[in-house]
């Protein structure tokens, strides 16, 4: 199965995710689209950063991904397996193939356990080592993460917040993984250590062979580890590409935006012309129109007929972005 | 390690200076209790003075209307008591982490049938539902322990159940869940032993609870049956005006047995609370 190349290693085909909102009586409770007619495909060996801000849905995506929320809509492929109807029971014996890393490094730790036990319990249960072999293992695998084999005997709330992030890591990778989802894995560190985390996984990628699903909402990190970027908003996927040429020309006014808030502390970048929404995110937007159609300083007539499918950037290999109107004309918008 | 973290807890504990004394006194009851067969003066059941005697050389607390040693009745009550208040407490406790284990893992039709019973026993007013239970069932030492335990639970079934909704929902069970471990392996190992700590607090009001109970109703002739001693039965004989004003012997070691007990174990519960939360540290 492994040699199979062309197939996507995951793959979402228009996922979408409704959630309840809390309060209210169960008669009307109003719901919410966290994640909208969502299509992504990661191929083996790449790693995919998803961009967006807070809310945007992207930890929705990686959830969904990871078979611990169920699309409402859609279908989730992992290496051709359809695995967003299977129970966890079913989908068990995928698992080791595919592994996740949290957000927040000090809940997903145990605080009762240690860093050993912690490490070596998902290595017993699918059979990859136990007792002396899987201590060995663990070892090796703190050594991999950068930390010293001594730390197996300490407990989470002993450790640094980029240590804990390591175990989290070591824990993921101790099942052999092919795919690993990262949800944003730096966020919780001071920049400082997300140097020194970023660089790591770098390191793992090109040693392990693994592809990766990169979620963040740092754009430097994610341009830093990523081959190939989705920008969302809302939802929705707004641009797919890949990183640098997305980076170096958006083609969507939403992507520009994010690209400019961030601040930069180049001198000739600082007073570059930049492209601002207005407002909030808009929760109700018109529709059949643009989601980005009432905050986006280019909008005009046309943008409330295009409704925002995601359409191939003319010019541009391997690029799609969800404005029809595109961007080649922008630079009167932008101030 | 683990040994370091239990001392941990020690330590933490030991900061409630009040506590540590309670502790202190309450090992101390407890070892009367245990040893009352070997201190007690007299035989608690048999007539062994004069009626009514107030307390002298011979019978330190006196004796009461059929010539009975108080000391002696006391130490005896205080073993019923903590027997009766201990085992409530397991049986409660069993029960209680049982079915809200079951409720909040599996969520769902069991969540709702076991949560609606809990709630139905919990509206029962609570005292008659114990009268009327021991009224069916032969009043006695064991039938009260039983009676006890049955309707002590629903407070820890809730409070396991809000524990393993909230667990359940933590990034280190997700993760658990990703990494590929069976349900079993999340519910027992990871998410159990992150309850047991307001589980044990809870179980230290129980505890008093009980015991208080267990009093309530033997005062009311509905628990432990005479001769036999408990701390309940022991008041029974304050109920007359007479014994209340004039023969305080009869009713003051008891009463004062029952609040320190109580007065005790809550606090050492407390410092409990403080001492077994792992981010309480100095």
């Amino acid at each position: 199965m492994r040699c199979d190349v062309d197939r996507p290693l995951m793959e979402l085909r228009g996922v979408s995710k409704r959630f309840r909102r809390s309060g209210g009586n169960s008669l009307f409770q109003s719901t919410f689209e966290a994640v909208r007619d969502v299509s992504l495909t990661v191929r083996r060996g790449e790693t995919l950063g998803i961009v967006g801000e807070s809310g945007c849905g992207k930890s929705t995506v990686a959830r969904v991904m990871m078979g611990i929320e169920r699309p409402t809509r859609g279908e989730v492929w992992f290496d051709g397996v359809r695995i967003d109807r299977l129970s966890q029971r079913a989908l068990r014996p995928l698992r080791p193939r595919f592994q996740m890393v949290f957000q927040d490094s000090a809940s997903s730790l145990n605080p009762r356990k240690t860093v050993g036990a912690l490490i070596a319990a998902p290595m017993r249960f699918h059979g990859v080592a136990r007792g002396a072999a899987a201590r060995e293992r663990t070892a090796a695998l703190l050594d991999t993460v950068g930390l010293p084999a001594a730390m197996a005997l300490r407990y989470p709330h002993e450790l640094s917040g980029g240590q804990r992030q390591r175990v989290c890591i070591a824990r993921a990778l101790a099942l052999n993984p092919e795919l690993l989802v990262l949800d944003e894995p730096v966020s919780a560190l001071d920049v400082s250590v997300q140097a020194q985390v970023l660089n790591l996984l770098r390191d793992l990628q090109a040693k392990l062979d693994l592809t990766c699903v990169f979620i963040g909402h740092g754009l430097g990190a994610v341009r830093y580890v990523s081959d190939r970027i989705a920008v969302m908003y809302m939802g929705r996927v707004v641009e797919t590409g890949p990183a640098e040429a997305l980076f170096a020309r958006p083609a969507h006014p939403y992507t520009r935006a994010l690209l400019d808030a961030a601040p930069s502390a180049d001198y000739a970048l600082r007073d570059r012309p930049r492209l601002t929404l207005a407002g909030e995110p808009d929760e109700t937007p018109p529709p059949g129109a643009c989601s980005l159609c009432r905050r986006c300083p280019l909008a005009d007539d046309a943008c409330l007929r295009h409704d925002d499918a995601l359409r191939p950037v003319p010019g541009e290999e391997g690029r799609q972005a969800a404005c029809a109107r595109g961007m080649k004309d922008a630079a009167s918008g932008i101030e | 390690m683990a040994h370091g973290k239990r001392r941990g807890v020690w330590r933490r504990f030991c900061r409630h200076r009040v506590a540590v004394a309670c502790l202190a006194l309450l090992a101390l009851m407890m070892l009367l209790a245990l040893l009352a067969p070997l201190i007690a003066p007299y035989a608690p059941t048999k007539p062994v003075g004069q009626f009514a005697q107030p307390p002298g050389p011979g019978h330190l607390l006196g004796t009461d209307k059929i010539g009975r040693d108080v000391l002696s009745r006391n130490l005896y009550a205080m073993r019923v008591s903590l027997f009766v208040g201990l085992m409530a407490t397991l049986i409660s406790t069993a029960v209680g982490v049982l079915l809200g284990l079951v409720s909040g893992w599996f969520g769902g039709p069991a969540d709702k049938a076991i949560m609606g019973f809990t709630d139905m026993v919990m509206s029962f007013p609570y005292i008659l539902l114990v009268l009327v239970a021991a009224a069916i069932f032969q009043p006695g030492l064991k039938s009260i322990v039983l009676i006890l335990g049955f309707v002590d639970w629903p407070g820890v079934a809730r409070l396991v159940r809000g524990n393993v909704l909230s667990l359940k929902e933590t990034n280190f069970a997700k993760s658990d869940v990703t990494a590929g471990l069976p349900g079993g392996y999340i519910l027992f190992s990871e998410i159990l032993p992150n309850t047991i700590a307001p589980v044990l607090v809870y179980a230290t009001s129980v505890f008093a609870l009980s015991i208080l109970d267990e009093a309530a109703l033997s005062f009311l002739g509905m628990g432990v049956q005479p001769p036999t001693p408990s701390l309940g039965n022991l008041l029974n004989g304050a109920e007359s005006l007479s014994v209340l004003t004039g023969k305080p012997w009869l009713w003051v070691p008891a009463g004062t047995t029952i609040i320190l007990l109580v007065v005790c174990i809550n606090f050492v519960g407390d410092a409990l609370r403080d001492a077994l939360d792992p981010r309480n540290t100095e």
